[in-house]
């Protein structure tokens, strides 16, 4: 599989992870959908709002002996603030959800096994979930923190599912005192479920940051 | 208690002491005195 | 393409940079300090004001490097609990996310929110390996709001606050609604924060000038809320000093007696009394009350014989009452009383005498008139009553002291609300 151009304008569409069958075209914000080295344009995606996020498209982070680069980046608003999930392809194929809060950095990755739990199972119906409640995953106990109603405001780069205007979901943030982080997503696909843990940004051993004008990069992150 | 507390309620002593003294000595600005004319007009001053 | 996203002040029309563009949901206005929606595209105006409050040590927006990272101050709030008050700056870099700079009584503390909390409850905690004992639990409240904030915050906001010291270290716990968030505090050098950021003048600790405790009328930042405790103090002061001016000015040895005026007639001269100053110098004071009259006023001139020296002190008083009418309708002015204080009188036997002197205004009714309806009326006189005591209550000096003791704090208090 091969690069493409965009149907809408014809600029490159570069091939950040031929797994992922959405691309948001940098030039003319459409959504190209690709299937079998063909590419239809699907819709326009909103342009992302100014943020001064030091991540872009091409940053690479060191994650348990692996390395991720981001190749695509969601905007999701609610109604108190909007935050950013970067989607990370990893050397050996897998993929992580890196989510921006508070300067502060949640990455995780997939986790379907916590599907199961009856807690989970009903929100996966359809279920409003309790705030409070605790879920084990991954031998960890954690807490909903957080539940939040949040729709698309945007997006860049390849993408595992379309992200035009009016796409919706529903997330579970659960954390606990050890930094441990689970997301759970309810869409009109189904409900995901995502493990991992808060860090720093330092943390994650990131190369390749965006340069923010105005701003020197520290010494340790470029 | 901060350090202008401190300040302030050795300033709320110093004035009882230096009422003290003026009542001592039955010292006000506020006397009357001899009145510096013997006669004068007097009538209201509204309006 | 400068990275920051300006927006317009719906309240003043400010214009405005966000300057941590992405994360910032709550503005409030460098200008006029309305507290504004800024989440989403569209800005909304959550809370009016009509001033910002510029009274902050670090001005937003000023970078500085701590602890090798630079950082720009982009959040200034001003909280209290109900014995303390200080300030908080929300410090951003974009690589390394936010930090706090709190500054209580000139001593300044950094902050990291953290991600691994500590474990335990009560009285005391571990984190990281380390204990940290329970220091203080309150409730704090946000004064002052100023910047940008990566939350929902206003003004009147209310947290529990629990600190938890180890050595010159802190942990901070706030628990708002919903939300707990931990904070690791650790002190920095005041020299540093001053040259990093530029601390304005007022909020350092003065050179010289030891005498005067480091900035008196500096309410902010002051780790102490101590306002209520001066007022406290002011007013138990003023009543000392009543107290006071009450015992010293005793005894009260009186003479008294009554006259007739007569209205227009030449100045007569009537003893009141013999008083006995018993002190080595007292007040003396006399009150003059009189029956009713209108348009008439008394000149009373007072003087103190001493009876061995027959040296005189000399003091003026005035009983004056006028009524009339006019378009606002009918006015009195004056009073049937008057009262004339000697000030240091030294101790001896003093003779009280009054020269009396009446006069009708706009002019003296005719002498000797005689109404002929009522042909049986005495010539118009003035019935006074005189009470001469040695001692008194200096009021006027009472008064001052009040001014002096509740200057301070009054002026304090102001400031503070001007903020």
């Amino acid at each position: 599989m091969e690069s493409v151009n965009c149907p809408s304008c014809e600029a490159l569409l570069p091939l950040r992870d031929p797994g992922l069958p959405y691309s948001t075209c940098n030039y003319c914000q459409s959504l190209v959908r690709r299937r079998d080295g063909a590419a239809e344009v699907v819709g326009t995606v909103a342009s992302l709002p100014l943020d001064v996020s030091p991540i872009q498209i091409g940053t690479t982070f060191a994650l348990d002996g692996n390395s991720a680069v981001a190749v695509g980046r969601v905007r999701w608003g609610w109604q108190d603030g909007s935050w950013n999930e970067w989607f990370l392809r990893a050397d050996d194929g897998r993929h992580y959800w890196l989510g921006e809060a508070m300067g502060m950095y949640m990455l995780t990755s997939e986790y379907p096994a916590v599907l199961a739990v009856p807690a989970i199972k009903n929100f996966a119906d359809g279920n409003p979930f309790a705030l409070g409640a605790t879920v084990k995953a991954g031998g960890k106990w954690l807490e909903a923190t957080d539940v939040k109603e949040a729709s698309c405001l945007g997006s860049e780069g390849d993408l595992p599912f379309a992200t035009l205007p009016g796409r919706t979901m529903t997330n579970v943030d659960f954390r606990n005192a050890n930094g441990d982080a689970l997301s759970v997503q309810r869409d009109d696909d189904g409900t995901t479920a995502w493990l991992g843990r808060w860090s720093d940004l330092a943390g994650l051993q990131p190369k390749n940051l965006r340069r923010i004008e105005g701003w020197t990069m520290p010494g340790t992150l470029a | 208690m901060s350090k202008r507390l401190i300040f302030f309620s050795a300033w709320c002593a110093f004035l009882i002491i230096l009422a003290g003294i003026a009542t001592w000595f039955a010292w006000s600005p506020f006397s009357d005195d001899e009145r510096p004319v013997s006669t004068g007009y007097r009538g209201p001053t509204h309006k | 393409m400068t990275l920051a996203r300006a927006v317009t002040c719906p309240s003043c029309g400010g214009s405005i940079e966000v300057r941590a563009a992405g994360y910032t949901v709550t503005l409030a206005c460098r200008y006029c300090g309305s507290v504004l929606d800024v989440a989403h595209e569209d800005v909304r105006l959550i809370t009016a004001y009509k001033r910002a409050n510029a009274n902050f040590a670090i001005e937003l927006g000023t970078r500085g490097t701590l602890f090798d990272v630079e950082w720009e101050a982009i959040g200034a709030l001003r909280r209290r609990s109900p014995g303390a008050i200080w300030q908080e700056y929300l410090l951003f870099n974009p690589y390394a996310g936010y930090r706090w700079l709190v500054v209580a009584d000139g001593e300044w503390q950094f902050g990291t929110m953290l991600l691994h909390r500590p474990d335990g409850a009560g009285a005391s905690i571990e984190w990281r390996g380390k204990t940290y004992q329970l220091d203080d639990d309150a409730t704090v409240e946000t004064t002052t709001v100023l910047g940008e904030f990566y939350w929902r915050v206003s003004r009147g906001d209310r947290v529990q606050c629990a600190t938890f010291a180890r050595g010159s270290s802190f942990l901070s716990r706030e628990a708002a609604t919903d939300e707990v968030t931990w904070t690791h505090l650790v002190p920095v050098d005041r020299r540093q924060v001053e040259e990093a950021f530029a601390v304005r003048q007022r909020y350092k600790p003065r050179a010289g000038l030891k005498a005067i405790p480091d900035g008196f009328f500096k309410a902010p930042g002051t780790g102490e809320n101590d306002l209520p405790m001066m007022f406290l103090m002011a007013l138990g002061a003023l009543l000392m000093i009543g107290i006071v001016q009450d015992l010293m000015s005793r005894p009260h040895l009186c003479a008294n007696n009554r006259f007739d005026v007569v209205v227009g007639a030449a100045t007569a001269t009537h003893k009141i009394g013999t008083i006995e100053v018993t002190r080595p110098w007292q007040f003396v004071t006399i009150q003059a009350d009189s029956n009713d009259f209108s348009n008439r006023w008394v000149d009373l001139d007072y003087s103190l014989v001493n009876r061995r020296t027959q040296q005189s002190i000399d003091a003026y008083g005035i009983v004056e009452y006028y009524t009339g009418s006019d378009s606002d309708g009918p006015w009195t002015e004056g009073s049937h009383h008057g009262e004339t204080q000697f000030a240091g009188v030294p101790r001896g036997s003093y003779d009280v005498y009054v020269d009396t002197g009446s006069h009708g205004w706009p002019t003296d009714p005719p002498a000797n008139a005689t109404d002929p309806d009522h042909p049986w009326s005495a010539p118009d006189s003035i019935s006074m009553w005189f009470n001469a005591c040695t001692g008194g209550h200096s009021w006027g000096m009472f008064w001052i002291f009040a001014i002096l003791l509740f200057g301070a704090p009054c002026l304090i208090l102001w400031r503070r609300h001007r903020d």
